[in-house]
């Protein structure tokens, strides 16, 4: 099979990082090229990656290589439907990040202009390719806990605010301003808009869709963000099986421009944990665990330093294969739409202080 | 039951408080003058006690969020879990639960409750474990200046302290807290901690019985939320 030809776009994504790797060593793939939204983004990427070209501007990087056939868009929510409109027109597969768009509209636009162009569009939630996700779903699939009941999720990290500014704008990660509360000055886009996998998780494990959802938002850990970054959120779904998920940036970190050691000041800088309840039994899962752990370089703190990490491995391999072999993604657009749509519940729920129906 | 009732009497007799008449049940205690005052073991497990610490001296910062996960016995009883948490939410924020939601599902519940001061706790309980295996519950507070949890970064179930590994069967485990009353398990520790600090403190028996009416109607509102579905305020069930 040939290589597939793939560049990524923006690299202002926090995932942008995860690819450099896979993007090199997957022999399925001939990385061609980048293109960056800024200077600053360029020097970054320039100091990290070598032999790959580096263009100012998309347009450019598309005239200088027509012979990219798929992109990852590694960029801020609001820019993802005018990059789809761009691949769109030029036959371009999509790796699209984990939140294509808030807005129901921009989303059905996606959803008609990829299908209309016949593109390959995989929305990337890199949890189902984990092997402890993998293993948990095979678990719940053999009901080795009877009938499940009740189904419990972390999602929490530290916030990437400050090395993605765009994480902390409103108007860049949600799509608009519109403030969480009429009595509160923070807006809608931060940490929820940061972590959807529990919420498309709990679809695909429980075979059903939401029914109600609650949420509420706490007072930041960090005041000085302009997004929420503590949220609780519980609810059922329509088979009957209740969840309580946590989608919050409470691990904290240091306010570093580039990830990197160091990052962490909670020593465990990201948690997936999930708890189901069922008629016969329990089963409590740390998708990211266990680890080694350090208290070296370069802050002498006690770190968990992740030890397991193969997502992007088989989320790349999903997406060469469908491409080569003309199949939808697991995770394509029309699934990943009601997940969407039970985040802004989440969002709505906050704003009225009442239960929200689906 | 028998261990208990010896250690209460140690400790009472140690302190020289032994004038006090009692008697001395599974859940309750009842005093001299007829009182029959429910017990809140809980309330003398150190690490809750440590944790509470840690908020009032500044250790850390102010809280955002309080989570809570109890797993318990198939067979015990549910509503005394929410109780439990309920009590700890508003031991660790300092301040009074004004709004319930809440899920169930046969022996489970997701519970968010709201103190007055903008705390939001989440409460997870659940009675689906069988017996034979170790409880699982864990607490954790969320600070602007960091977290303080019950539990160990990077682990999922409760550590124990000595662990034994014999006879090609699962490890056996010891957890050793009190020396005073070395020899009771920690369940049975806080029992008889919970029933002398009320022998110690008569007001403080009176407190508890308050107590108890404010809690027992925190879990009637939280039934009533999961039934309805609705975000109860408590001040409308007043």
């Amino acid at each position: 099979m040939e290589p597939l030809k793939i560049a990524i776009m923006s690299l202002t994504h926090g995932h942008t990082r995860k690819y450099y790797q896979v993007l090199k060593e997957n022999s399925k793939l001939n990385w061609v090229a980048v293109s960056a939204s800024s200077k600053e983004v360029k020097d970054v990427f320039l100091k990290s990656v070598e032999g790959i070209p580096c263009y100012d501007s998309e347009m450019e990087m598309l005239s200088a290589h027509p012979e990219i056939e798929a992109v990852v868009l590694a960029s801020e929510n609001s820019e993802h439907l005018r990059q789809m409109r761009m691949c769109a027109e030029r036959g371009i597969h999509i790796l699209s990040m984990k939140i294509p768009s808030f807005d129901i509209d921009e989303y059905d636009e996606m959803i008609e202009i990829t299908e209309k162009a016949g593109i390959v569009c995989q929305v990337e939630l890199e949890l189902h390719y984990n092997p402890v996700v993998n293993h948990l779903k095979e678990l719940n699939k053999n009901s080795e806990i009877g009938k499940l009941l009740s189904f419990q999720a972390t999602n929490i990290t530290l916030s990437p605010v400050w090395a993605f500014p765009w994480q902390g704008v409103p108007e860049l990660s949600y799509g608009k301003k519109l403030p969480l509360r009429l009595d509160d000055n923070r807006c809608r886009g931060g940490a929820l808009c940061d972590h959807p996998h529990i919420f498309d998780l709990i679809r695909e494990m429980t075979n059903s869709d939401f029914d109600t959802i609650f949420a509420s938002v706490a007072p930041n850990i960090r005041p000085d963000l302009k997004v929420e970054d503590m949220l609780s959120v519980v609810g059922k779904m329509k088979n009957g099986v209740i969840f309580s998920l946590d989608p919050s940036w409470s691990k904290m970190e240091e306010r570093i421009k580039v990830p990197g050691p160091g990052w962490e000041v909670f020593p465990k800088r990201m948690e997936v944990n999930i708890t189901l309840n069922g008629e016969k039994g329990v089963i409590m899962t740390d998708c990211f665990g266990p680890n080694v752990y350090h208290n070296g370089a370069p802050n002498d703190r006690y770190t968990v330093q992740y030890t397991y990490f193969d997502e992007w491995v088989g989320l790349i391999d999903e997406f060469v294969d469908c491409i080569r072999n003309n199949k939808t993604p697991k995770i394509n657009l029309r699934w990943h739409k009601k997940t969407i749509e039970a985040m802004n519940a989440c969002y709505e729920s906050i704003s009225t202080g009442s239960v929200v129906e689906l | 039951m028998d261990k208990c009732r010896k250690g209460l009497e140690y400790l009472v007799n140690k302190y020289d408080i032994s004038a006090k008449k009692y008697t001395f049940n599974k859940n309750t205690i009842k005093l001299e003058d007829g009182k029959e005052v429910v017990l809140f073991p809980w309330r003398s497990e150190r690490r809750f006690t440590e944790l509470k610490n840690l908020i009032t001296n500044g250790t850390m910062g102010d809280i955002s969020v309080i989570r809570i996960c109890n797993i318990n016995y198939v067979d015990s009883n549910f509503n005394s879990l929410i109780y439990r948490e309920l009590d700890l939410c508003e031991i660790f924020g300092g301040s009074e639960i004004i709004s319930i939601f809440a899920v169930k599902n046969d022996n489970t519940a997701n519970i968010i409750a709201k103190l007055k001061n903008d705390i939001v706790c989440t409460v997870e309980v659940a009675t689906t474990l069988t017996k034979g295996v170790d409880l699982i519950d864990k607490h954790e507070i969320i600070t602007t200046r960091g977290i303080c949890c019950d539990r160990v970064v990077d682990s999922q179930i409760p550590q124990k302290s000595i662990y034994v590994f014999k006879n090609n069967k699962a490890p056996e485990s010891y957890l050793d807290t009190d020396f005073e009353l070395y020899g009771l398990g920690p369940n049975e520790v806080t029992n008889v901690r919970s029933a002398f600090e009320i022998l110690k403190n008569e007001k403080y028996a009176d407190e508890l019985i308050e107590r108890d009416k404010v809690l027992s109607k925190l879990v009637e509102i939280t039934l009533k939320s999961a039934k309805t579905s609705k975000n109860i305020l408590v001040e409308d069930e007043k």
